[in-house]
C-alpha cells in the first residue's frame, strides 16, 4: 500500500514561519481535509506536499521515497494538483484539457493511444462530463469547469490528489456533489487531501482532519475530535453547533467566541495524537 | 471526436503549407519582368547569350534570396509569436517584447554611421548580428538569476529604449544626410537586394531558432492551465522558459540582422490562426509558422506589385495592415470581456 509521510515540514518565506515543523503519517487511501484561518499556511503545505515548493527542512515522502529525490516524470505520474484559481487560458475543448492529464503518462510527441482516449472518457464519466467533450471550456459554468479540472485529476491516475479548495464558489448542490466524486475516488484506492474553509464539510465527508494554525499542525484525528468546542475557539474564535446526522455529527460554526489564541489551551491528546 | 480536430488540423497545415508554396513561388516569379520559376529546371541551350540565362541570374541572385528570406524570417516571426503568447499566456505577446530587435537594428544603424558598410559589402548584417547577440547575452544574464518571466519582460522593455535611444543618438550626430537616410529606410525593414549570403547569414541562427521554440509545444498546453499545474504534469517550467526565450532571441535577431524591423507579424499571425487549431498552443506553433512564412511573402509580393518603382518598404506595409488589426484586437477583446 503507498505511503504518503511529512516529517518536521518547516517551510521559511525570509524570517517568517509559513510552516514549522508539521508531521503527519497517512498509510492508507482516506480523504483529507486541511482547515485553518486565512494565512495559516494551508495553500503552502499543500503546495509542498505537491513538490511545487522545496520546503525549508524536514522530509515528505511518497511510496517510501523522498518527494525531492525522485524524478520529475516520477512525481508527475504520482500527484495531481488542482490550485485554488481555476483558470483554463485559452478556452479550449473540454476533451483536450482532461487529455493533459495523460501527458505524464505519454512520451514527448507520441498521439494519445487508445488507452489514453478510453482514461480520458473514463474519467469524464465519472465527473459526469461525458457529453461535454467538445464543448468549450470558457462557456462552462463554475460548476462545470470544476468538474472538469477534476477529471483531468483523475485521467493522470496519480496516488496522491491534491486540491487547494476545490468547493470554493460552487453552489451547495455542486459541494456536495463535488465531496461525493472525492470520496468515490478515495474509495478507488487515491488519497485525497483537499484544504476546505466550510466546516460543516469537512467533518460531514472527511476521514481525517488536519487543523493548521500559524504555520503549526495543532490538531491531526478525525472531525468529531478535531472540530471540538477548544480548538475551535483556540484556532478560529469561533463556537460550533453540532448536529447528529446520517451517522456522522456535523458541526457547524455558530458563533463567535473570544480567541486566546495560544495552543496551550489545547488538550495534548488532541495534538498529534495518531 | 478528436479525429475530426485532427483532421481540421491536417487540412489547415496542408492548406497553409500550399498558400506559402505557392507564395514562394509567386514571390520568384514576380518582379520588374515575369519569370517562370520553372527555368531552374531548364536544360541552358545556349550558354553566353541566352535570355534564358539572364532569367537564370535574376531568379538565383535577386529573386532566390528575397524568397528564401521572406520564407525563414515570416516562419520566424510567426513561430515566435504563437510561443511567446503561449508562455505568457498573453494574447498581446510579440518577439518585439523581448528588445533583441531594437537591439540588432542598433548594430545596423552604428554599421551604416560609423562607414563599415563601406569597407566590408556583409558588415551590417553581421553588426547587427552581433548587436543582437550581445542582448540575448544579456537576457540569458537575467534569465539565470530570475526564472520571473515579468522581470525579463520588463527587461525586454529596458533594452528596447535603450537600444532604441542610442539609436536616436546616432542619427542624431549623424552628420551625413545619405547616412541619416540610409538609416532611416534600413530600419524601415526590407527584403529587397539581399544575396545568398544575406541567406546563408541568417538562416543557421533561425533554423536554431525553430528547432528551439518548437520543442517547447508540449509545454505551452500544459501551461494553459498555469504554471504551478504544468509543473505537476512534468514540465520544467526554467527549462521551458528559456528554450522560447533564446529560441525567440536567436532566430528573431537573425531575421532582423537582415531585414530590419518587420512588425506585427508575431503579433497577427498567431491571433488569426488560433481560432481555427481549436486555441491548443502546441497547434498554433507550425501553423503560425507557415502563416507567418504566407503573409510576409505576400507582403513582399504586395510591395513589388503596388509600387514596382519606388521601392515600397515591407515593414511599412505589414504595420498598415498590422496596426488596423490590432486596433480591431483591442475592440474584440473590450467586447468579450464585458
Amino acid at each position: 500500500m503507498t505511503q504518503l509521510s511529512c516529517h518536521g515540514l518547516s517551510f521559511h518565506r525570509g524570517r517568517s514561519k509559513v510552516l514549522d515543523q508539521v508531521s503527519f503519517v497517512s498509510d492508507k487511501p482516506e480523504l483529507i481535509g486541511i482547515i485553518g484561518p486565512n494565512g495559516a499556511g494551508k495553500t503552502t503545505l499543500m503546495r509542498c506536499l505537491a513538490g511545487l515548493l522545496s520546503p525549508t527542512s524536514g522530509a515528505i515522502a511518497l511510496n517510501g521515497q523522498a518527494l525531492d529525490r525522485q524524478s520529475i516524470p516520477t512525481k508527475a505520474k504520482a500527484i495531481a494538483f488542482l490550485p485554488q484559481e481555476r483558470s483554463v487560458h485559452w478556452s479550449l475543448q473540454c476533451q483536450d484539457i482532461v487529455m493533459l492529464g495523460r501527458m505524464p503518462h505519454r512520451s514527448a510527441f507520441a498521439r494519445p493511444s487508445e488507452k489514453d482516449r478510453k482514461i480520458v472518457a473514463d474519467a469524464m464519466q465519472q465527473m459526469d462530463v461525458g457529453t461535454f467533450a467538445n464543448r468549450d471550456f470558457l462557456c462552462l459554468s463554475g460548476g462545470e469547469q470544476a468538474r472538469v479540472l477534476i477529471a483531468r485529476m483523475l485521467a493522470q491516475e496519480p496516488d496522491l490528489m491534491i486540491a487547494d479548495e476545490p468547493v470554493n464558489g460552487l453552489d451547495p448542490a455542486h459541494q456536495i456533489s463535488l465531496m461525493q466524486i472525492l470520496r468515490a475516488i478515495v474509495a478507488k484506492g487515491t488519497r485525497v487531501l483537499v484544504s476546505l474553509h466550510d466546516l460543516s464539510l469537512a467533518s460531514r465527508w472527511c476521514d481525517r482532519l488536519l487543523l493548521v494554525h500559524q504555520g503549526h499542525l495543532v490538531a491531526d484525528n478525525s472531525p468529531d475530535v478535531v472540530l471540538s468546542d477548544d480548538n475551535m475557539a483556540s484556532v478560529f474564535g469561533i463556537g460550533m453547533g453540532h448536529l447528529a446526522c446520517q451517522n456522522r455529527l456535523i458541526s457547524i460554526p455558530t458563533h463567535l467566541v473570544a480567541s486566546s489564541s495560544s495552543h496551550g489551551s489545547l488538550t495534548e491528546g488532541q495534538t498529534h495524537d495518531r | 471526436m478528436t479525429d475530426r480536430g485532427s483532421y481540421r488540423y491536417m487540412a489547415l497545415i496542408c492548406g497553409l503549407g500550399l498558400l506559402t508554396v505557392l507564395l514562394f513561388c509567386l514571390s520568384l516569379a514576380m518582379g520588374q519582368q515575369w519569370i517562370s520559376p520553372l527555368v531552374f529546371f531548364q536544360e541552358v541551350q545556349d550558354v553566353g547569350q541566352s535570355s534564358q540565362m539572364v532569367d537564370r541570374i535574376i531568379l538565383y541572385d535577386i529573386r532566390l534570396p528575397r524568397a528564401l528570406l521572406g520564407l525563414l524570417i515570416g516562419m520566424i516571426l510567426g513561430l515566435s509569436g504563437a510561443v511567446l503568447q503561449g508562455l505568457l499566456r498573453n494574447p498581446l505577446a510579440e518577439p518585439g517584447l523581448l528588445g533583441i530587435s531594437a537591439s540588432a537594428s542598433l548594430g545596423a544603424v552604428l554599421a551604416i554611421h560609423l562607414g563599415w558598410t563601406s569597407l566590408f559589402a556583409y558588415a551590417l548584417p553581421v553588426s547587427a548580428l552581433l548587436c543582437a547577440l550581445i542582448a540575448v547575452f544579456v537576457l540569458f544574464l537575467l534569465v539565470g538569476r530570475a526564472a520571473d518571466i515579468l522581470t525579463i519582460i520588463l527587461a525586454g522593455v529596458a533594452l528596447t529604449s535603450l537600444a532604441g535611444a542610442m539609436t536616436s543618438l546616432t542619427l542624431n550626430l549623424s552628420s551625413n544626410p545619405f547616412a541619416a537616410l540610409e538609416i532611416v529606410f534600413w530600419m524601415l525593414g526590407s527584403l529587397a537586394d539581399r544575396s545568398l549570403l544575406h541567406v546563408s547569414l541568417a538562416a543557421p541562427f533561425i533554423l536554431i531558432g525553430m528547432v528551439l521554440l518548437f520543442s517547447t509545444a508540449r509545454a505551452l498546453d500544459a501551461l494553459s492551465l498555469g504554471e504551478d499545474v504544468a509543473q505537476t504534469l512534468g514540465i520544467r517550467l526554467g527549462r521551458t522558459k528559456s528554450l522560447a526565450i533564446f529560441g525567440t532571441a536567436i532566430g528573431v535577431g537573425a531575421a532582423t540582422a537582415v531585414s530590419g524591423a518587420i512588425g506585427f507579424v508575431g503579433l497577427i499571425i498567431p491571433h488569426l490562426l488560433r481560432p481555427l487549431v481549436g486555441n491548443k498552443p502546441s497547434r498554433l506553433l507550425f501553423a503560425s509558422a507557415l502563416g507567418g512564412a504566407s503573409f510576409l511573402l505576400a507582403a513582399d509580393c504586395f510591395v513589388r506589385f503596388a509600387m514596382p518603382l519606388r521601392d515600397l518598404k515591407l515593414g511599412v506595409v505589414t504595420a498598415l495592415i498590422g496596426a488596423p488589426f490590432f486596433f480591431w484586437l483591442l475592440l474584440s477583446l473590450r467586447g468579450k470581456s464585458r
